[in-house]
């Protein structure tokens, strides 16, 4: 994506961070297929994204949009059918290409599962 | 059949940090036995109910996953150590596979009865799929359940693992 708009999400969900994001991006496109934003690799099924591994994900809103953005690019026909997730240091950046109602609402649940902190409490400081 | 040697499911449990299953169990030395049964008696589970759609919970096949996606099968390992519930354990590795959590029934009465029944979906048109349990021990899974909201709506997403230290 060139040009795209770069929100930055604080989390401190670390090493789940990318796997929380697409988890939430994947309830409002239940169609989302993904694609490993270094090696170029397609996931159509959640449960082949190597999260162990994945530092940048692309997560379509479907098959054909990815196709799409593959073969021609960052057209106007497909604004707004990705987003870009990227990893950093107690971040999460979502890479879009416009924040219109729709993405906001993408982005607003990323925040959402992102800020769930009771899972990375240590258990010792909870108890 | 286990075709993997019990060393390198030990080796995996350790590398994830949850090398408290094995130091913790008594007698520490009988610990990847039990972990064995446990995960064949899951294995079983998962084929008598999903036959051909089973995923495979074998120790080589839980190695493997665990360099896919470490974090979700830290998360097993904790769970592991937690139930002894096959259909719960099997239910964890269904969300940590990516099937969404659909509706949650629970039911408790103090010094009388304990019911939980989770209902997952697939997002890819397979059918339902209904987990129970009514060891009360099992709540505890939901400790690593994410959590989110979509436009306020409630949502149960995912199964992480605990931070323990």
């Amino acid at each position: 994506m060139i040009g795209g708009i770069d929100v930055y999400i604080p989390t401190r969900a670390g090493n789940s961070s990318v796997e929380i994001a697409v988890r939430a991006v994947r309830q409002i496109w239940p169609n989302a297929v993904f694609e490993n934003g270094l090696t170029g690799d397609r996931y159509n099924r959640f449960s082949e994204i190597p999260f162990g591994e994945i530092e940048e994900l692309f997560v379509y809103c479907s098959t054909a949009a990815a196709d799409i953005w593959d073969s021609e690019g960052a057209i106007p026909d497909v604004y707004n059918t990705m987003v870009h997730i990227i990893a950093d240091k107690e971040m999460i950046i979502a890479v879009v290409d416009e924040k219109d109602a729709a993405m906001e609402r993408i982005l607003a649940a990323i925040r959402s599962g992102l800020s769930d902190d009771i899972l990375y409490i240590p258990v010792s400081e909870a108890a | 059949m286990n075709t993997v040697p019990l060393t390198q499911l030990e080796e995996t449990i350790r590398q994830a940090g949850e090398g408290w299953l094995i130091d913790s169990f008594s007698p520490p030395e009988k610990a990847l036995e039990h972990l064995s049964r446990s995960l064949e008696a899951v294995n079983r589970r998962a084929q008598d109910r999903l036959g051909g759609n089973a995923p495979s919970l074998s120790e080589t096949s839980i190695v493997k996953e665990f360099q896919r996606h470490p974090q979700g099968v830290r998360g097993f390992f904790q769970a592991l150590g937690g139930t002894r519930t096959p259909d719960m354990l099997l239910m964890v590795w269904r969300i940590i596979q990516g099937m969404e959590i659909k509706d949650i029934q629970l039911s408790y009465r103090r010094q009388q009865a304990f019911k939980m029944r989770v209902v997952l979906e697939s997002p890819y048109g397979d059918d339902d799929e209904e987990y129970e349990s009514s060891k009360i021990q099992d709540f505890a899974l939901f400790r690593h359940i994410g959590i989110l909201e979509i436009s306020d709506k409630p949502v149960f997403g995912g199964f992480y693992p605990l931070k323990l230290r």
